[in-house]
């Protein structure tokens, strides 16, 4: 495959027979390395069950979660960061149209679950996304958001 | 369901062993490797949140690896066929992620883990084997997403059925052949289509010559054209 930076990166790097020899002199360095070899397998099967059952909705909270995760070391309700890739890119990973990308953001931005301006996305809703992403939907914003909809 | 069960005595399965994991000859697997009875069709191998000690080998027959999501749906992870390893998570991580079920009569080996780590650390060629098996789960895993992400089902099924094939024919006297153990609703949930697509997709390589349709197999009549419609290069046979 090919890597490209979408945001300013920065890299290390060494020789795979470096590490290959750090691994052999330390077994705490190869079982490390075994460690986030199987943790990368893991998180690909749940994103391979993710594609192969869950819908938008389910999909990008995920996404932001993910992101969410990597990115920061602690988060919070009303925490916001900048989402560096693209709505195209996002709709490529999750494997949707762009146009439901937006309609996604937006069902989640009129539950309250998130704000977003731009590439700004703040989560208003931690819980709720979370539970979104876990595939565990939240009876009670189902119920507001159709609340919402019999008041108009 | 294989030939090859009844010739697997104990000697040539430490040597299947030895030769999967590129171990120096003086390597004494025998007391660490446990051979399992052998595990019947629907009965399970380990259930999700078990104690995950040590490392299993598929050695014959066909297993299942699931998830249980918060719905209580059953999600497939991955299909596990003969000389696939199912890997702990690491240390840190003691418990199992999936659950394992064998789709038919299937045969296992184990050893425990701290073993296998310890052969690595002593042997160069043991770790890289076994690293490179591990980027290996990661570059298909990264396909079937690629897949997923962007395949439509007639592409979907053919990479199912090349998947299958490429895992079988070594071992087959009918190369072309296909054995599938899996329902038609299990091949369904793990590529992420109903159980009716399926079957339509299955129909349609049937009535556009690919394969022939000879329950619970399948006969490749057109290997060629299957390959290059799992790796999307060919149009949809999809008309309406």
């Amino acid at each position: 495959m090919s890597l490209v930076a979408i945001d300013q990166c920065r890299i290390a790097s060494m020789s795979v027979k470096s590490l290959q020899r750090l691994m052999s002199d330390h077994p705490s360095v190869q079982l490390r390395c075994y460690e986030l070899l199987s943790r990368l397998i893991a998180e690909e099967q749940s994103f391979i069950n993710l594609l192969a059952s869950a819908n938008a909705e389910r999909r990008l909270a995920f996404l932001l979660m993910q992101l969410c995760r990597h990115r920061y070391a602690t988060y919070l309700s009303g925490f916001g960061f900048s989402v560096p890739m693209s709505r195209a890119d996002i709709a490529n990973y999750l494997g949707l149209r762009v146009e439901t990308v937006s309609r996604s953001f937006t069902r989640l931005e009129n539950r309250g679950i998130v704000q977003v301006c731009g590439r700004k996305v703040v989560l208003a809703d931690l819980p709720s996304l979370e539970l979104i992403a876990a595939g565990h939907d939240s009876p009670m914003a189902m119920t507001l958001v159709k609340d919402t909809c019999a008041g108009r | 369901m294989s030939e090859v069960i009844d010739i697997l005595d104990r000697k040539t399965t430490l040597q299947y062993i030895s030769h999967l994991f590129d171990l120096p000859d003086d390597i004494a697997l025998a007391p660490y490797v446990h051979q399992h009875s052998p595990i019947a069709k629907g009965a399970h191998l380990y259930y999700q949140g078990d104690k995950a000690g040590d490392v299993f080998i598929l050695l014959d027959g066909t297993m299942k690896a699931y998830q249980v999501t918060h719905d209580g749906e059953e999600s497939i992870v991955r299909f596990i066929f003969p000389g696939e390893v199912l890997w702990t998570s690491g240390f840190h991580l003691h418990a199992r992620s999936t659950s394992v079920v064998a789709l038919d009569r299937s045969h296992v080996v184990s050893m425990p883990d701290g073993f296998l780590q310890k052969l690595m650390s002593d042997n160069d060629g043991v770790q890289q084997r076994c690293f490179r098996m591990l980027s290996k789960i990661i570059k298909d895993e990264q396909a079937f997403i690629h897949l997923l992400a962007t395949g439509n089902a007639d592409r979907r099924v053919a990479y199912m059925l090349m998947h299958i094939w490429k895992h079988q024919a070594p071992s087959t006297h009918s190369p072309f052949r296909i054995n599938i153990p899996m329902t038609r609703s299990d091949i369904g949930r793990y590529l992420g289509l109903s159980e009716e697509t399926v079957s339509r997709v299955f129909s349609r390589f049937q009535a556009s010559g690919m394969i022939k349709i000879a329950h619970p197999q399948v006969e490749l009549l057109d290997p060629h054209r299957m390959e290059t419609l799992s790796q999307g290069e060919l149009p949809s046979l999809a008309t309406g």
